[in-house]
């Protein structure tokens, strides 16, 4: 199942994309309670949102990004049908992708 | 039953030599030199002055359990009078605005929206025998008459009980209380319900029924731990106040918004968990998800909570 | 006409080595710049990110963040600016391990919008830059992050 949930809503003629992620954002600095050991950083660097197939948006974080991140952007315009997909690659090469088609 | 007796002698106990305080000095206030003169002279009427007086004052500690939700609902009342009964299921967004502002912002899309969606697969999954949770529930939304009394089981029964009752009458192996599916399921179970108001009952023709709600409003008013608080010190008599930078919630519907995703926690967690959390943090020992002492506080809460919309599953600090 | 092997190879080579570099500078871009979320201090991060443009201090963003942290784990942001023709949004949080929390690369097609989630590990400035051609407008808030009242 995707890790990636993306609602696309219209506010005043543009369109706002949000989305919901599924993923650790482990900074590498917490111990685990149990073994004490560090557990590893396991955090998203690079999300990128594209619109009918361009890219509109190209993030880079790091692990200062909260559990579970959450991203809302304003898309000038938009219309029904348009394909609004997410791609991310996290630091241990794990990838997602998820489309959403604005109703 | 036992334990009944207990806490209700330790209660009458204590109860009694205050009482027998407040009679001394209630007796000198009209008729000082008189009165103490001919009760404290004759034995037999300072025994019936006693006994008439710690009944008359002794009276609410025997309240119906509408008396003890009226009395619970007028403290809140005066102390945040301008919040409306339905207000208590957001809990400290209620009184604290600017966490009320974070909160709303995460509400845009919640954190627990995962579980609801998984706990609804949950749901709709088939067990071995071909059966489906909905021959247990036949109908959506539940939530809000949990907990219920079981006379037939002789305890308090919450939805996550209920569930795990439901799995082994289909002879499906009993989920573990603190894990993912269990929570899940919760969630999903209270989203269905959401809006729905509180309607728990004590039934009448069962007297351990209002037995078990009398041990859990005890045990609420119960001092607890190294730090000696009991629930009813941080959120009935410090409620809208602060503890360190944090304002505290009223109990008034403390049950209505479960599981809730705790950004402490990093993800969604039950009631009992945070129950437990509450004691550790009062330097008492933690009691285990489910334990009876757990579902009767739950129980006694719940009652106080009747009519408070559910508002779960969702996000709090 | 006799087409030259030569010449010809020398041509699609040339306009295929062309194409790979192109190829490559596109997944430069997308890769994570590991410099920019160095640990360290403030100062440092903000030199990274600059490189050398002026930094201003403008009221034309809007920085919305709460003043009170409930939780440093998750703190709600939204940044929006009137300031035109933007290339990015970036957030740092000055007394966080890394400071740079994200930088967003913002294509014409999107206002100047952003919403996050982020982790505020101390009581903190906040800023917020967005940057144009030339300068890199920036806004700050302040953040209190505290303990909770039964420890946490």
């Amino acid at each position: 199942m995707s890790s990636i949930k993306i609602r696309t809503k219209r506010l005043d003629g543009n369109t706002q994309i949000r989305t919901l992620i599924s993923h650790p954002m482990e900074h590498g600095r917490n111990k685990d309670k149990v073994t004490n050991k560090l557990i590893p950083a396991h955090y998203i660097q690079v999300l990128t949102v594209t619109h009918n197939g361009k890219t509109i948006a190209t993030c880079n974080m790091g692990a200062g990004i909260s559990k579970d991140p959450y991203f809302a952007f304003l898309l000038k315009g938009g219309n029904p049908g348009d394909a609004i997909v997410i791609n991310w690659v996290d630091n241990l090469g794990n990838k997602d992708s998820e489309k959403h088609t604005i109703t | 039953m036992a334990l009944d007796n207990r806490f209700q002698a330790s209660m009458m106990h204590t109860d009694t030599t205050a009482l027998i305080h407040t009679i001394d000095f209630l007796l000198m206030i009209p008729y000082p030199k008189k009165s103490a003169k001919l009760i404290m002279g004759n034995p037999l009427w300072r025994r019936l002055s006693l006994i008439l007086i710690s009944f008359l004052i002794a009276l609410p500690l025997y309240a119906t359990p509408k008396q003890d939700q009226a009395a619970f609902r007028k403290h809140y009342q005066l102390v945040f009078p301008q919040l409306k009964l339905a207000d208590y299921a957001n809990g400290v967004y209620a009184i604290d605005e600017i966490a009320r502002q974070s909160w709303l912002a995460i509400e845009e899309f919640p954190p627990y929206e995962t579980a609801i969606e998984e706990g609804k697969k949950l749901f709709n999954t088939a067990f071995s025998n071909g059966k489906h949770y909905a021959h247990c529930f036949p109908n959506k939304g539940i939530a809000d008459e949990y907990p219920k009394w079981s006379k037939t089981q002789g305890e308090v029964i919450t939805l996550a009980i209920a569930i795990n009752n439901c799995r082994t009458s289909q002879h499906e192996p009993a989920l573990p209380y603190e894990k993912a599916d269990m929570v899940n399921l919760l969630a999903y179970l209270s989203h269905t319900s959401r809006g729905k108001p509180i309607h728990v009952t004590i039934p009448k023709n069962d007297p351990r029924a209002m037995s078990a709600y009398e041990q859990g409003k005890a045990f609420y008013y119960q001092r607890q731990g190294q730090l000696n608080f009991s629930c009813a010190t941080c959120h009935i008599q410090n409620a809208g106040k602060k503890l360190r930078s944090e304002i505290l919630s009223a109990s008034l519907g403390h049950t209505s918004n479960w599981p809730t995703y705790r950004l402490k926690w990093g993800e969604i967690g039950s009631l009992h968990r945070r129950f437990a959390e509450c004691l550790t943090q009062i330097k008492a020992e933690p009691l285990p998800e489910q334990s009876v002492e757990f579902r009767n506080l739950e129980y006694f809460l719940s009652y106080m909570g009747n009519g408070i919309p559910i508002s779960g599953p969702s996000t709090r600090k | 006409m006799k087409v030259n092997r030569r010449k010809f190879l020398k041509t699609t080579i040339a306009f295929s080595a062309a194409g790979i570099a192109l190829l490559e500078s596109t997944l430069a871009k997308a890769e994570w710049l590991a410099a920019d979320f160095a640990p360290g201090p403030f100062d440092a991060t903000m030199k990274q990110l600059l490189k050398g443009k002026p930094i201003v201090e403008t009221d034309k963003i809007d920085l919305n963040i709460p003043e009170i942290a409930e939780n440093g784990a998750l703190v709600p942001v939204t940044v929006t600016s009137s300031i035109k023709d933007i290339q990015s949004i970036a957030i740092v949080v000055e007394q966080n391990p890394v400071p740079l929390v994200i930088q967003a690369q913002l294509m014409p097609e999107l206002e100047p919008f952003m919403s996050a989630r982020l982790k505020i590990a101390n009581t903190s400035f906040v800023f917020a830059l967005v940057e144009t051609e030339k300068v890199c407008y920036s806004v700050k808030k302040k953040v209190k992050v505290t303990i909770g009242g039964c420890g946490g």
